[in-house]
């Protein structure tokens, strides 16, 4: 495969490292990327009106195993890349968009957790985030003469206009203070307080001094707050990355649904309106939330008119300006470059140090095809994972043949991760249009 | 009295009577009975076995037997018929009284009544008719043969080859003309009287061929091809018509014909029906009379053209008989007689025969008639073949051929259907072999008393053959039987002959011909209204007026009768349609239904029971119910539903018309959902997933998915037992694949011969021009991604030129650097580290940020690691060494 650039060898390890476990690798992603060319330019550009202080919302629709994740996680890398923070959390039957028994903060408080930054990328960069502004501010005072209180107060002037922006400001105050003092137990009561974890007001008003909490109702509102804070602290935007949507679709209560979905149309309309600056959301979700007449996005019927597709965009032409993308599954023809893509991570981008030959990629697939059937590029998490291994040890053991091993590679079944999804999905895969 | 002893007799008159050049008739009957010989001595009386034998008889006294040879003594050449012996003679036990003879036959028995004929009258005048009247029937005889049979059949077959007119022209000119006695027969009011009398006189018996004027009595007439006069002395023929002008006329006439006997003759015939003869005769011999007159006349034709052999006359004489048959022909007996003299006469005539026509004129014939018989029999025997109308013409004239009311009713269809069957049947023609038999028929007087025979030597009879009657008649009960349907519409409505509803009852094959004009000029409608479409569309009440059916007044669905009638006339005018109720359900049947319209031979008739087509109609049923779904159809759906459902294998092509007719029918008229989805639980499982995906594509047409059509699909699945969850995934890939190829048809397994095990190899197959659109595609995103993850990858050279000489880490602010300073010298601990970035008034986590921020611009990565120790990595720590000098 040929690639823009020579795959440096930290990257190579690192890629194949995060292969190899089944998960994303953290970077190096264009070096195994397939295929998605106009997805991922639409993406890019989403992030770049978010730097720009505009704002966007996507949603990633695919099958189980098309890729959803390994998506999201290319979107939320390429927005560290333009020096936005990102959050990102996994919907779940206890953290929900809306809520009132406390799992929309846990929602909240799952997706600060995981706030990045380029430096952080693999999450828990509030604190950083904080200390960097605040450091700022200390700067700034101490060139101006002016007590680091004051500045960090007008510095977040703009906070104000935001709902809760006088409390949180009064939160970063005590965060400064606390390290000004070296008293640790405010710095961590207030980043409790920023990561929505303080169950009662109470608390936090003996701990803070604040008359508020971040509560079930405020968790979008938050959010936008973290966005307008991050940007003044120096980042391009943030991006916020919400997956497994599909947990709404599954709930039972007609209400809770509903309330979730006004809180997206919410969402939505702040971003089509342009009432928000440099905020991103991505969706992730599969067919049936969007689709399900009763319990999908599209039940939602003021939804459904904002999300529909371009009805110009039939026949083959292609509308990604929409916020529906649609990631379709891999079929054997990706999955073989693929292959082919992560054969060239391991000879480091040149042909000349290619492990197997491309038969052995043909007889891979064949060797997959017979021990999971017909449904192994559908999801190829374990199909990539075996290859990885079957080419680590081709590189470790000069000499062996990659025939004789190929018999000898074990592909398990992805039917673990399969237990979450519905549990017809594989039947699914046998069904071609 | 024996019919044998009269036969035998008659032949021996007729032998005396012409001489020897006369070819004897001997009838089958006469042969091998004892001839009577009249010089047989009074004494010749046998006893056999106790009764006594005169004359081949056998009576039971001697008597009898002697008075029996005393009267068969008696001269047979006077023209009074000798008295025959009484079939019984009176019983012994009467009293002899000796019977007196009155006159001859007739003698006055005792008892005061008077025998004749062995008959017993009360008075004298029964008597003398009834001698009479036997005489007439004893004297039949038979004229000579009428032609030397080898010269008629030279003859026949010269002019019949050589089509020059008709033969007997030259005798036209003498002859009154068929107009003349047209215009004759139009004088009938013409006062008998007010001719000017020409008198003539009355000589003995002449024929008279133009008109005369004659008296007779006190009438003077005027009259032709009559004989006139007094007759000669007894002839051998009876002469009934003879016009003997001494006999008296009544003064009144007797136009009803009261008085007209059974055998009339005009010397038998009462004086006032002579004088309505005479009338009649000068009136131009018009139509309306009791026909014992027109025999009485007819009999002297008869008698000129069998008798008299007049070639001369011949014409004349076939052309009044041809007048009177027109005029008479409701009279059964008289028709048969005249044509059957038309048959004989034309031979003789030497009358060219008209071609043969099949007719039903011969239905009730007695027998094979001549005029059949004789072109037929010489086309045999010149080794031709028998076209179809002469075929036709055959075996209708046959006496045991039996039409049915179809075949009569409908003769003229009748006539065209056999031309096309026969011609189907022998395309060459009819080839019969010769029979052995040559024509010869025997021509039986009407006038009684004669008959002639005819026969051809070189004229093989038709007749006698009867290999492929049998065959042929039964070809024309199948032709019949076919128009049966007409013939039963015919029957009801006598007055549609001709219409489009009788038109379209005919054998599909006849409407090639002219009798499918009132179903072409249909066609031309319909083809009008399909225009350059192959289907086309029409409400239900259009299409029944485009037949020439008519909506039913009151009804709001059409009756299943009318519906009938709709189908089979569109089936005749080779116009499928659709919702068609004998290929499948039909919900609705009201005047708004709109048909789809598409021409099919024979109305395109399938088999509604075929797995297949059962399935793919069901297909098209839930493609049209997806699409209607949304409430909106357009074009594209249509066109799915087409592209899907036709593509199913194993239709043919009838099939596939008829179910895009009934696509676009139902596009329309969609079926009741639930009455479909109902349908589906009979299909097989292997037909599901592709009702499924037909459906899908069907939604996908439009380039949306509405919630009502993801309604429908949900619903769909749930009928057909599949997981709903199925529907979102199908859509969803139906979404981006929709330029892909189409699955048209699940693999199946077949049963039969074993493949061979492929090799694994196959188990899938690569799209390589997939494959090289994934690659450019990748290697796009690749350069794309390249851009984002490694533009900032500027060399340190960059950096240095940038540095303000603030300090050593350039871009890093004085804190930040001496922080980095601190860790590029040793890793710390982390709580080291905090105390001197405490130290340097900066906050720990804030400060590790902006280093990593810093480092990330330089090195592309961050250049901290943040863990319990916090150390910088060793390929990092090497060039901030350098840099920093250290």
């Amino acid at each position: 495969m040929t690639s823009a650039a020579p795959i440096r060898a930290r990257d190579r390890d690192t890629i194949l490292q995060a292969l190899a476990a089944g998960v994303v690798p953290r970077l190096g992603l264009q070096h195994i990327q397939v295929g998605r060319a106009g997805e991922i330019a639409a993406l890019i550009r989403d992030v770049d009106r978010i730097a720009d202080g505009g704002s966007a919302a996507r949603f990633i629709i695919g099958e189980y195993g098309a890729g959803k994740t390994f998506f999201l996680n290319l979107v939320r890398l390429i927005a560290l890349e333009r020096k936005c923070v990102t959050m990102h959390a996994d919907l779940a039957p206890d953290r929900r968009i809306h809520a009132s028994g406390g799992q929309a903060r846990g929602l909240y408080a799952e997706a600060v957790r995981n706030m990045a930054t380029r430096t952080k990328s693999e999450g828990g960069a509030l604190a950083s985030i904080i200390e960097r502004f605040i450091t700022e501010c200390v700067r700034q005072g101490e060139a101006n003469g002016r007590p680091v209180a004051s500045v960090i107060d007008d510095r977040l002037a703009d906070l104000h206009d935001h709902l809760g922006g006088h409390d949180f400001a009064a939160v970063l105050k005590a965060y400064w203070r606390g390290s000004d003092d070296g008293d640790e137990t405010v710095k961590a009561a207030a980043l409790r307080w920023l990561r929505a974890e303080y169950p009662t007001k109470t608390e936090a008003r003996q701990a803070l001094g604040v008359r508020s909490i971040i509560d079930d109702a405020d968790v979008y509102d938050s959010l936008k707050l973290l966005a307008a804070f991050v940007r003044i602290a120096g980042y391009a935007g943030l991006v916020i990355v919400l997956d497994e949507m599909v947990n709404l679709y599954k709930l039972q209560s007609a209400q809770a649904r509903n309330q979730n979905y006004e809180q997206i149309l919410r969402i939505l309309n702040d971003v089509l309106q342009g009432n928000v600056l440099g905020v991103g959301f991505v969706f992730g979700g599969t067919p049936d939330f969007l689709m399900d007449s009763r319990r999908g996005l599209y039940s939602y019927q003021a939804l459904q008119s904002r999300l529909v597709e371009n009805s110009f965009a039939a026949n083959g032409l292609i509308d990604l300006s929409g916020p529906i993308v649609r990631l379709q599954s891999l079929s054997p023809e990706d999955l073989l470059v693929l292959l082919g893509n992560i054969r060239s991570v391991f000879a480091l981008g040149d042909v000349a140090c290619h492990l197997v030959p491309d038969e052995a990629l043909s007889a891979f697939m064949n060797h997959c095809n017979s021990r999971i059937g017909e449904a192994y590029f559908r999801t190829p998490r374990n199909t990539i994972k075996a290859f990885v291994q079957f080419l680590a040890v081709l590189e470790q053991n000069a000499g062996v043949d990659w025939r004789t091993l190929i018999g000898a590679v074990e592909v398990a079944n992805d039917d673990i991760a399969n237990t979450d999804e519905d549990s017809d999905d594989d039947e699914l895969a046998t069904i071609q249009l | 009295m024996s019919l044998e002893s009269l036969v035998a007799r008659a032949a021996r008159t007729i032998r005396r009577a012409f001489g020897d050049d006369l070819e004897p008739v001997e009838s089958e009957q006469t042969k091998g009975l004892p001839t009577s010989n009249m010089d047989t001595p009074a004494d010749s009386i046998e006893s056999r076995e106790g009764r006594y034998a005169a004359h081949g008889y056998t009576f039971s006294t001697k008597a009898q037997a002697r008075d029996f040879e005393r009267r068969r003594g008696q001269p047979d050449a006077s023209s009074a018929p000798p008295a025959l012996p009484p079939a019984r003679q009176p019983t012994p036990t009467q009293p002899s009284v000796p019977a007196v003879e009155v006159e001859a036959g007739i003698e006055r028995t005792g008892d005061g009544r008077f025998r004749a004929g062995g008959y017993s009258f009360s008075d004298l005048d029964q008597a003398r008719s009834f001698a009479r009247r036997r005489s007439l029937t004893n004297a039949d005889r038979a004229v000579e043969s009428l032609r030397s049979a080898r010269l008629v059949a030279e003859q026949r077959l010269a002019y019949a080859s050589s089509k020059s007119g008709s033969p007997i022209a030259p005798h036209q000119g003498d002859n009154p003309s068929s107009a003349e006695i047209g215009r004759m027969s139009l004088r009938e009011t013409t006062p008998i009287l007010a001719a000017t009398p020409q008198k003539t006189a009355v000589g003995s018996e002449q024929w008279v061929t133009h008109a005369l004027s004659m008296r007779v009595s006190d009438i003077a007439f005027e009259a032709f091809l009559i004989y006139f006069g007094k007759p000669k002395n007894a002839s051998a023929y009876p002469h009934s018509s003879l016009i003997d002008p001494t006999l008296p006329v009544g003064a009144c006439g007797d136009p009803a014909g009261a008085t007209l006997g059974y055998w009339p003759s005009y010397a038998g015939l009462d004086p006032r029906g002579r004088r309505t003869y005479l009338e009649w005769l000068t009136a131009g011999r018009p139509g309306g009379m009791p026909i014992g007159y027109v025999f009485l006349y007819f009999y002297g034709l008869e008698r000129r053209l069998i008798v008299d052999r007049s070639e001369a006359d011949g014409a004349a004489i076939l052309g009044e008989v041809r007048r009177l048959l027109d005029l008479y022909d409701v009279n059964s007996s008289f028709t048969r007689y005249a044509r059957l003299l038309l048959d004989v006469g034309s031979v003789i005539a030497r009358e060219d025969s008209p071609p043969l026509r099949p007719t039903l004129d011969h239905r009730y014939s007695f027998e094979l008639p001549l005029r059949i018989r004789i072109p037929l029999g010489e086309r045999i025997a010149a080794g031709e073949s028998l076209n179809a109308d002469e075929a036709l013409a055959w075996i209708l004239a046959l006496p045991d051929t039996y039409l049915r009311t179809a075949a009569t009713r409908c003769f003229d269809e009748l006539i065209d259907l056999w031309r096309l069957r026969f011609d189907q049947g022998n395309p060459e023609g009819l080839k019969i072999r010769s029979p052995k038999t040559r024509l010869c028929v025997r021509y039986q007087a009407a006038a009684g008393g004669y008959h002639a025979d005819l026969s051809l030597d070189g004229v093989p009879d038709i007749a006698a053959v009867v290999a492929p009657v049998v065959r042929l008649r039964e070809q024309l009960m199948a032709c019949s039987d076919e128009l049966d349907p007409l013939s039963r519409f015919l029957g009801r409505e006598p007055d549609s002959r001709g219409t489009l509803a009788c038109t379209t009852l005919l054998p599909a094959d006849m409407l090639a011909g002219p009798r499918g004009e009132p179903l072409r000029q249909a066609r031309l409608k319909l083809t009008a209204l399909l225009g350059d479409k192959a289907i086309g569309r029409a409400t239900l009440g259009e299409t029944l007026l485009l037949v020439g059916l008519e909506w039913p007044i009151g009804r709001a669905s059409l009756p299943v009768a009318l519906q009938r009638q709709l189908a089979g006339r569109l089936d005749a005018l080779d116009f499928g349609y659709e919702p068609d109720r004998r290929f499948g359900p039909v919900t609705a049947c009201d005047a708004d239904t709109r048909l789809s319209l598409f021409e099919a031979p024979n109305g395109g008739p399938i088999d509604r029971d075929n797995e297949t087509y059962a399935a793919a109609r069901i297909l098209t049923e839930i493609a049209a119910l997806a699409a209607t779904a949304d409430r909106i159809v357009v074009a594209e759906e249509l066109a799915s539903i087409e592209k899907h459902v036709l593509v199913t294998p194993g239709l043919s092509d009838a099939e596939r018309l008829r179910l895009r007719a009934h696509a676009e029918a139902i596009l329309d008229d969609p079926p009741k959902a639930n009455a479909a989805i109902k349908r589906l639980a009979a299909l097989p499982q292997a037909h599901r997933q592709h009702i499924i995906q037909a459906a899908v594509a069907a939604i996908f047409a439009d380039g949306q998915v509405r919630p009502a059509e993801v309604k429908f699909l949900e619903g769909l699945h749930k009928a057909l037992g599949l997981p709903r969850e199925q529907v979102y995934g199908l859509l969803h890939r139906s979404e981006a694949e929709r330029d892909a190829p189409v699955i048209v048809a699940p693999a199946r397994p077949e049963n039969g011969v074993a493949l061979p095990v492929e090799a694994p190899a196959s188990a899938f197959a690569i799209d390589h021009a997939r494959l090289a659109r994934i690659r450019i595609e990748t290697s796009e995103v690749s350069s794309l991604l390249a851009t984002i993850f490694i533009e900032d990858a500027s060399p340190p050279l960059q950096a240095d030129t940038q540095s303000s000489g603030k300090g050593i880490f350039d871009g890093l602010d004085a804190g930040h650097a001496k922080l980095l300073e601190e860790l590029v010298r040793s890793p710390m601990e982390r709580a080291a580290f905090d105390k001197v970035a405490q130290a340097l008034k900066l906050l720990p986590s804030g400060a590790l940020e902006t280093i990593n921020e810093w480092g990330f611009d330089r090195f592309d990565e961050p250049i901290v690691e943040d863990d319990d120790l916090i150390l910088v990595p060793p390929h990092i720590l090497s060039l901030l060494k350098m840099e920093a000098a250290l």
